[in-house]
């Protein structure tokens, strides 16, 4: 068979890898690069990316898969645009952090409430976006930020659904629910409720670092998800290895059902 | 150098009637300054509204119903000129109960008298109009005019293609007094002084203020606000048609209304409140908003919420008002209620008349441009690969949920009354309006608009008034 895999990230080529034996594999990725959130000069992703090409995996890097209607995908790049007959499409297209309307975060809309993958962009970057943070959410994407500010020297508040698991060297406030933040230009005030009590806090950003949702991103794909298509993005696994094992072990399911185990 | 600082009309507010007046304006030989208080147009009502055309919404005789059907018949054409997103889908009003379909009975009478399209429906046909509509449906009523459009590009269509004509706009501007003069009016702001010979008080829920500052007549605006919620495209695609609830006597109420970039919205509610400020959501309305919706098109409350929002319109003693002031002879008030985007181009063309016969002596002008030059879409497009040969920017795809490239996003940022803020690409271009809401794409977005703004990347507008860092 042929097969698409769009997502050069560790899921994606977990995928590929796998695939690769038994079918002509296509990886499709926006970056100019494989790796995706993980970078392309991560130790893992260069052993993963070594291992498909030696499986005869071939790569088309730096195109933005936008249509899939079971039989062709389109990928965009500013050279042109291509049509990619295939008879399977993987798609391995990353996690992102929940919206505000997901984690319900009601109150104004003032500048600054901002997703953490965004944060990170642009603290990379060295854009210092705030002096005093109120970050949403438990998990890598928190511990990222709330990293990046301790080293940065500014303040920061943790607020999370659970309970801590660890100690995050920052104020942290536990079983919070009700998240609230006010603001006529930007983020002045955030509000939770914890057990009976409203908590305040001034602020001058909100961070969304809330529990990962799948990005879901090609047009007939999005529309028909039941149509030649298995989408690979666990919500749950972080370590590039878990994810590559994911994505192999999410390929080897869809083989079997389709009857081919090796 | 054209002299910025007199005109024969001023516009007073950006929203989509002080647009819509401008524009229509901008085709005449009147020279035209549009003042809006805030950094871009679109804001506030216009920005946070269903993007419903509707064609039937008050009583026979009204004016504003004169307006909606003097409207209605040209969206496809005004669509066409100003390349906006509008679909005349039809709206199917739902009564669930024998007391709502008594009232449907007596709104179809209302309609028919109106001069509009609609017509009873039994359940099974209005499901077959709407297979997604709540099978507790008592009698439906079908009205195969109703269109959805993008309110946001109408209202930034009008002032492109005002701006293009010779309209100046001047944004982030306040007027702080108005003193009137043999010839006109002498308009002060926050940042100078404009001699007009006409007002056009479009200015929405600051509109009673304004009429205060010129000595005009003494009305109330009272903020009404609006809270909505979208609903994904994974679930949107689905509905065919905007699925309203039964007319009260008090409210319109809440709607499920499909939007022109596929996603849907749910909404609005009708809360009047004192500060016009207070764009807030409460998580108790939202629920109360779902399950609302619910009751219409029962498999909306599992469909992916992606995004909750409000907005203020501008309610009060009167819900529309069009003409001249009943004190000041050079001030023309523009305000609707509701029912902004509905009427706006019959609206404009009132408002041209109406100063025509206060003395404002224009012609139509032989060189304005009626038609806004076409910025291609790389989602809708057929045929990618031309778009990218002719520029390669399309082929940059940086909104991956919505597949807003580069291109789109360069035109909107250095076209006429160009966005000033990531907002304000969202709002030209659909940029983060899809189900990542940014996260994908923000970063990319502000510093495209850091560029063509001259600001840095924590000096970038993320709103029209916030900056993205602090």
């Amino acid at each position: 068979m042929r097969i698409a895999v769009v997502g050069a990230g560790p899921s994606g080529l977990g995928c590929a890898v796998e695939l690769a034996p038994d079918h002509q594999v296509t990886v499709i990725d926006r970056l100019p690069v494989a790796g995706g959130e993980t970078g392309w000069q991560n130790a893992h992703i260069k052993k993963y990316v070594s291992k498909a090409h030696g499986s005869g995996v071939s790569f088309e890097l730096g195109a933005m898969a936008t249509r899939w209607d079971g039989t062709q995908l389109i990928a965009v790049s500013p050279l042109g645009s291509q049509k990619i007959d295939v008879d399977y499409l993987f798609f391995a297209g990353g996690i992102r952090p929940s919206t505000s309307a997901e984690i319900e975060l009601s109150g104004d809309r003032p500048a600054g409430v901002i997703p953490a993958t965004v944060a990170l962009h642009l603290l990379e970057s060295g854009v210092a976006l705030w002096h005093d943070a109120v970050v949403i959410g438990e998990g890598h994407w928190a511990s990222e930020i709330i990293a990046a500010i301790t080293k940065q020297g500014g303040k920061c508040t943790s607020v999370i659904t659970g309970e801590a698991g660890s100690d995050s060297g920052v104020t942290t406030i536990e079983n919070a629910k009700n998240f609230k933040v006010f603001g006529t230009s930007r983020v002045e005030r955030f509000e939770c409720d914890v057990a009976e009590e409203t908590l305040k806090f001034t602020c001058d950003a909100v961070i969304l670092a809330g529990p990962a949702r799948p990005n879901r991103n090609i047009e007939g794909a999005l529309i028909d998800p039941a149509s030649h298509c298995t989408f690979v993005q666990s919500t749950t696994l972080v370590d590039p290895q878990a994810r590559f094992d994911f994505g192999r072990n999410e390929a080897r399911m869809w083989a079997k059902a389709q009857g081919e185990i090796r | 150098m054209p002299d910025v600082n007199s005109a024969d009309v001023l516009v007073i507010g950006g929203g989509v009637l002080g647009c819509a007046v401008a524009e229509r304006l901008s085709r005449t030989t009147a020279k035209v300054i549009l003042i809006e208080s805030e950094s871009d147009v679109a804001e506030h009502a216009s920005k946070g509204n269903a993007g419903v055309a509707v064609s039937y919404y008050g009583a026979p005789g009204l004016q504003q119903t004169d307006l909606i059907n003097a409207t209605n018949p040209m969206w496809e054409e005004i669509a066409g000129r100003l390349h906006v997103p509008y679909r005349r889908m039809g709206g199917l009003m739902v009564g669930l109960n024998d007391e709502q379909a008594h009232h449907l009975v007596g709104t179809l009478v209302e309609i028919h008298e109106c001069g509009v399209r609609a017509e009873l429906v039994d359940p099974h046909e209005a499901r077959k109009l709407e297979p997604l509509v709540t099978p507790n449906i008592v009698q439906g009523m079908w009205m195969p005019d109703e269109g959805i459009i993008d309110p946001l590009r109408l209202t930034t269509a009008y002032a492109s293609l005002a701006a293009q004509n010779g309209v100046v706009f001047r944004l982030s501007e306040t007027v702080t007094s108005i003193e009137h003069q043999t010839h006109g009016s002498l308009i002060t702001t926050n940042r100078g002084q404009i001699n007009a010979r006409f007002i056009v008080n479009a200015a929405g829920v600051a509109a009673a203020a304004i009429s205060e500052m010129a000595g005009g007549e003494k009305f109330t605006t009272v903020p009404r606000k609006g809270q909505y919620v979208v609903l994904d495209r994974s679930y949107a695609h689905k509905l065919s048609t905007i699925v309203f609830s039964t007319h009260s006597s008090t409210t319109k109420g809440s709607n499920v209304v499909p939007t022109t970039h596929g996603s849907a919205l749910l909404g609005p509610t009708a809360q009047d409140h004192m500060d016009p400020e207070d764009k807030s959501t409460d998580t108790e309305t939202i629920e109360w908003i779902i399950s609302n919706a619910a009751k219409l098109v029962p498999s909306t409350i599992d469909a992916p919420v992606i995004k909750t929002f409000a907005a203020n319109r501008p309610a009060g003693d009167e819900v529309h008002r069009l003409r001249i002031d009943s004190e000041i002879a050079n001030l023309l008030h523009v305000t609707d209620r509701s029912a902004g985007v509905s009427i706006s181009p019959a609206a404009a063309e009132m408002a041209l008349q109406l100063l025509k016969l206060a003395g404002l002596d224009v012609e139509e002008s032989k060189s304005a441009l009626s038609v806004l030059p076409k910025i291609s879409s790389l989602r809708l497009s057929q045929n990618p690969e031309e778009l990218i040969k002719e520029n390669p920017l399309y082929g940059q795809v940086v909104c991956a949920c919505e597949f807003v490239s580069a291109a789109e996003i360069q035109a909107a940022l250095v076209g006429p009354v160009s966005a000033t803020s990531i907002d304000g690409v969202r709002k030209r271009t659909g940029a983060g309006y899809g189900r990542c809401q940014g996260s994908l794409c923000l970063a990319g977005i502000s510093f495209l608009t850091a560029v063509a703004t001259e600001s840095g990347p924590n000096t970038v507008l993320q709103t029209a008034r916030g900056t993205l860092g602090s």
